[in-house]
């Protein structure tokens, strides 16, 4: 590999054992030349010199040379303005900052990552193969091998799962291509699609594999499969090319769906349902490749014997609807079984994931509702019913009351084209949704309208200085404290003050919040990593300590008394204020997960008390 | 005992599910025997209403306790009714719900205003109990059925509440006369908007089939979205008269 | 609210039993001072194994609380030693019972829960003690508790009766000081099989509160009554074939 066009395309990070290694010399001298001519930096986390600078002192003699080696690696780079150190602002707990870098851009840059780890290094490639998005973006693991040669990581699996997706083109007469999904083997435990259902024990199987053939069976307009007589059975596209259609999998309002012997779904629309405007819009769909795995846009037009189009051609799709497979409560616990909370958090990343592919390519969603996503598994996710998307100048023509934003509540759909800020709303609805499994946002407990509340901004969960006001019963009140501190924010300010993040800043907000669940820094004991929590979050005593709290909790040793929780009114918390700086970041970060938790109390102390 | 002195298992808490609430309120007087008096003889209609009306809701609940999605929205409750009302069922999740067949009375009248009003107690009662639980609800919906003329001028006073309601939104009321001696007249004071339906002949099990199919459209939207019902459908168990 | 101390109990005998023919092992009291100013429950669950563990149940509910009363400053004041006292005192009683009945002490065999509070104006000192299984719950404000899981013994479905050997180091004895309102709730491991989740070792909170509720609203016999028909039929019955008793009270 050249080492000068590496460092061009790729954004370089090295691993504390790297620097160790015994036989690196040779390769960090040829990398810092690289480096020079390029005019590249490699980039360290904070974390990475202090430990070194840490291991020089180790009681263990090879340790501390090894270390001492790394140290003098470190200070040459410095001096030759090679060597980029980043804090970043999770550092305080930073047992892993890798994984939550590379996590957070692997859609914006190519990544490398230099490590001896090999538990690391499998982590980080866990990571690419989670394919929820195509992007042009790359991530490599690279080691020093004996010799102290750069070279790429290579796990045994591999071998075996070369993903090499593409969406597969119509020539592939092959049922193979039904399976556009390869097993993803960071399930851990989850359902793993196609091959593997039959095995698979829990009841997510039976739903999965008698929905996987019927592509809308679930939503109520469709219902269920089979072949009349004198239905179509074969389609013309362009190019004299013929595909047959094999059976119906879906039946609804404006036509049928069924799947063609290449293993995709063609829909046929009914009558005078195909209009020139549409015909127009989805000519241009069908010119603009667009691969996002999991996203079932129109790929070709389908023709009757007569040269008139009737319909288009699309990859299937699998799984239940979110609305039916997620939304409720008892269907979510038997059909995924293992899930705990941060198996939510990384489907609210995969669906984002594709949403902010779509946003690049300007394109809008437009009706973002649970009957349009059909859901596999936390990783696999499909969008359907594209063919409402907005795209160009043809608006999206429907929408559903509890998505749509307050300034678009009464309009006609079919005469205005949406802006993205509108699409917000909906996103952060439905991520609402995903995460307070089922529950609408603006749901209000009368059984009444929610437009209502849309329109006045009353979004009933407390937040910060509002905390006495309290969330609503049941269970939701519960998850709603445990989300992290600058997740509640962002639902706040869209639903209360009708400030909107885009869908890119939320993608940020989840990795966050999945990495803070992944390293316990919420209050996993009070049922952080729970789907449905049964009590308020508080204060961890990692969290304490942190803030330099006193440990007053309930004793669990008998002949003591019995005391309340101690919640620190901000005036201890101002007295107890770190001064040096690694303190204070890590007392700025602990406010990020927690910082709802104190309750500003209005200042009648100044009056002195009864 | 009063009902807060009573544990029940919380499945307001279990499943946070939102709640299709039904109130069926019944007439159970005497006519629904289907006994015709003709001078000093007595003929029997062969079926009896009763029983048909019996049928058609066992049918009911078994089809909403095995709809994959209604089964866990889907609550209801039945108050018959003759000279007085009586609750018969009350809310709770379908799946506990265990419906006694309902008796003819022997002898009584037919207090619809009453009977309403009772069932307006219930579902206010369970409202609060959604309320508190933090569960969501769609509109709850009231079903009246009955065969003759109201015996009493209870329905006066009810019935303009009744229709206030199904015209803020509050309420959804289906009004059904069953054979040729009800009073549609009154089943009209209740609902503004909706008019009131004869069933055709017996045939109860239709009604409640379409019934079921209805509460299994609500149950799979969300609160707040507009609600397209199989109102084609009526045509198979009622008319307009 | 006007402040109460208020004290309810019931108890059932588990199907499992009746259909064997046995009695009700499960025993209880409950205390009031008539100057309102000190209550106490008190629950023995008869070791299944003697027929004559119902007589220890009855004896060890009817003197605990009476003996607790009398020594209140002492024993609150030293909690090990209040422990030894206790326990010396029922065996004591159950020793001077069984020459009565010419049994062996441990065919008296039980377990043990109970609480004893003395009020003033804004809180309340109290002592609890536990042996064997069961559970004592507690609120305090508004924060509901597990005061004292139950204790499990050396083997599976195994557990410590006061007769056991050794007993005092697994005898539990709690004292302290509350901050009112305050309620305790006993009960015997048939009733904590609805009532208390074991693999989070916490108590329902909707019922705890629902039935310390009535206290609000309603007088004692109303409560007892209550207790009695939720113990006979509903979510108890569906859950255990065991006896099952719970004993609530309540300080404001």
């Amino acid at each position: 590999m050249d080492l000068k066009s590496f460092m061009n395309k790729y954004k370089i990070f090295v691993d504390t054992c790297t620097f160790m290694h015994e036989s690196s010399n040779t390769f960090f001298d040829d990398l810092l030349d690289a480096l020079l001519e390029t005019g590249n930096k490699i980039i360290i986390p904070v974390r990475v010199s202090d430990e070194i600078n840490k291991l020089v002192k180790s009681p263990n003699l090879k340790t501390r040379t090894s270390a001492f080696h790394g140290k003098m690696i470190l200070e040459r780079y410095r001096q030759k303005d090679c060597l980029s150190e980043k804090q970043d602002e999770n550092d305080p707990f930073a047992d892993n900052v890798f994984l939550y870098v590379f996590l957070k851009h692997r859609t914006r840059y190519n990544l490398a990552l230099i490590t001896q780890d090999r538990k690391l290094a499998e982590d980080i490639s866990e990571i690419k193969k989670a394919k929820s998005v195509i992007s042009s973006k790359e991530i490599l693991t690279l080691k020093l091998d004996r010799h102290g040669k750069l070279v790429k990581w290579h796990f045994t699996k591999d071998l075996a799962n070369d993903s090499n997706e593409e969406i597969p083109s119509l020539n592939m007469v092959n049922n193979e291509v039904l399976s556009n999904r390869q097993p993803d083997p960071s399930f851990a435990g989850n359902i793993k699609p196609q091959k593997n259902l039959k095995t698979h024990a829990g009841s997510v199987a039976k739903n999965i594999s008698t929905d996987s053939n019927k592509l809308k069976a679930d939503s109520p307009d469709y219902s269920s499969s089979g072949n009349a007589e004198g239905e179509i059975s074969i389609v013309h596209l362009k190019n004299q090319k013929k595909v047959k259609l094999i059976e119906r999998i879906g039946d609804g309002g404006e036509g049928k769906i069924y799947l063609t012997e290449t293993g995709h779904a063609c829909k046929i629309f009914k009558n005078d349902k195909l209009t020139k405007e549409r015909f127009d819009k989805l000519t241009l769909m069908t010119d603009l490749r667009i691969q996002i795995p999991g996203l079932c846009w129109p790929l070709e037009m389908a023709y009757d014997d007569e040269q008139d189009p009737i319909g288009y051609i699309m990859p299937l799709a699998q799984g239940q609807s979110m609305q039916k497979a997620m939304f409720i409560k008892k269907r979510l616990e038997s059909n995924f079984p293992n899930w705990t909370r941060r198996n939510l958090v990384q489907l609210a990343i995969t669906w984002l994931e594709k949403v902010v592919e779509l946003h690049k390519h300007d394109i809008l969603i437009g009706d973002v509702n649970p009957h349009n996503f059909l859901v596999a598994g936390e990783r696999d996710i499909y969008f359907v019913d594209t063919d409402s998307y907005q795209i160009g100048q043809y608006p999206c023509t429907v929408g559903m009351a509890n998505f749509t934003a307050p300034e678009i509540q009464n309009r006609n759909f079919r005469e205005f084209l949406r802006t993205p800020n509108n699409e917000y709303f909906a996103i952060a609805t439905l991520l609402f949704m995903i995460l307070l499994p089922g529950k609408p946002p603006y749901s209000h407990q009368g059984g009444g309208d929610p437009r209502e509340n849309i329109l006045n901004g009353e979004f009933a969960y407390a937040f910060g200085e509002r905390a006495s006001q309290g969330a609503p019963a049941g269970p939701w009140r519960f998850i709603w404290s445990h989300l992290p501190y600058k997740v509640k924010k962002a639902f706040y300010e869209c639903f209360a003050e009708n400030k909107r993040i885009s869908a890119a800043d939320w993608l940020d907000l989840m990795c966050g919040y999945k990495y803070d669940l992944e390293h316990f820094h919420l209050d996993t004991e009070g049922g952080s990593d729970e789907l449905f929590p049964k009590r308020f979050k508080a204060l961890t005593a990692h969290a304490k300590q942190a803030f330099g709290i006193s440990d007053v909790s309930f004793n669990k040793k008998p002949e003591v008394d019995i005391r309340d929780l101690i919640i620190t009114s901000p005036s201890n918390i101002k007295s107890n204020r770190p001064k040096d700086d690694v303190a204070k970041k890590k007392y700025l970060s602990v406010l990020a997960l927690y910082g709802d938790l104190f309750r500003i109390k209005p200042s009648i102390r100044k009056q002195g008390g009864k | 005992m009063a009902r807060d002195l009573q544990l029940r298992r919380a499945d307001l808490i279990e499943n946070p599910t939102a709640r299709v609430p039904i109130c069926l309120v019944l007439d159970n007087s005497p006519s629904m025997s289907g006994e015709i008096e003709m001078g000093s003889l007595t003929e029997q209609t062969n079926p009896r209403p009763i029983d048909e009306l019996n049928a058609g809701l066992k049918l009911f609940i078994k089809e909403l306790q095995e709809h994959e999605i209604a089964r866990y929205s889907a609550e209801v409750a039945v108050v018959t009714f003759s000279s007085k009302p009586e609750q018969l069922v009350d809310f709770d999740s379908i799946t506990e719900t265990k419906l006694p067949a309902i008796t003819v009375e022997e002898v009584g009248g037919t207090c619809l205003g009453t009977a309403v009003d009772s069932a307006l107690k219930l579902l206010d009662r369970r409202k609060r109990e959604y309320k508190d639980a933090g569960v969501d609800y769609f509109q709850p919906w009231l079903v009246i059925i009955t065969d003759g003329r109201p015996t009493d001028f209870s329905h006066l006073e009810v019935a303009p509440r009744v229709a206030d309601l199904v015209r803020s939104k509050k309420l959804t009321i289906f009004p059904i006369g069953v054979g040729k001696g009800s009073d549609l007249l009154a089943l009209e004071m209740f609902s503004p908007s909706r008019k009131p339906l004869r069933l055709k002949e017996l045939r109860f099990k239709e009604f409640f089939e379409w019934l079921s199919q209805s509460v299994t459209v609500v149950s799979q939207s969300m609160p707040g979205e507009a609600i397209k019902l199989p109102l084609d459908k009526i045509s198979d168990w009622g008319t307009l008269d | 609210m006007r402040s109460y101390i208020k004290v309810a109990g019931s108890s059932v005998t588990g199907l499992a039993h009746q259909a064997k023919g046995l009695p009700c092992q499960d025993k209880f009291k409950v205390y009031r001072a008539k100057d309102r100013k000190s209550a106490g429950i008190a629950l023995a669950d008869g070791a299944g194994s003697s027929l004559f563990s119902q007589i220890g149940a009855e004896s060890v509910t009817t003197c605990v609380i009476p003996y607790v009363k009398d020594n209140f400053n002492s024993l609150i004041s030293n909690p090990e030693e209040a422990r030894e006292k206790i326990v010396s005192y029922l065996l004591f009683r159950l020793g001077s019972l069984a020459l009565k009945n010419k049994v062996h002490i441990t065919e008296l065999a039980c377990t043990l829960l109970f609480v004893y509070i003395e009020r003033t104006k804004k809180a309340a000192r109290f002592i609890a003690g536990h042996i064997g299984d069961g559970v004592i719950a507690s609120s305090a404000k508004k924060e509901v508790t597990i005061l004292s899981a139950p204790t499990r013994g050396e083997y599976a479905n195994t557990t410590y009766f006061v007769t056991s050997e050794g007993v005092i180091p697994f005898c539990k004895i709690f004292t302290g000081l509350l901050q009112l309102p305050a309620s305790f709730m006993i009960m015997s491991d048939g009733a904590a099989e609805t009532l208390f989740v074991r693999k989070t070792t916490q108590i329902n909170r909707a019922y705890y509160h629902q039935m310390l509720g009535w206290c609000d609203r309603y007088p004692q016999e109303k409560i007892t009554a209550a207790l009695r028909k939720n113990l006979e039929k509903g979510i108890f019955r569906e859950v255990s074939g065991d006896d099952c008793s719970i004993c609530l009270m309540k300080v404001t």
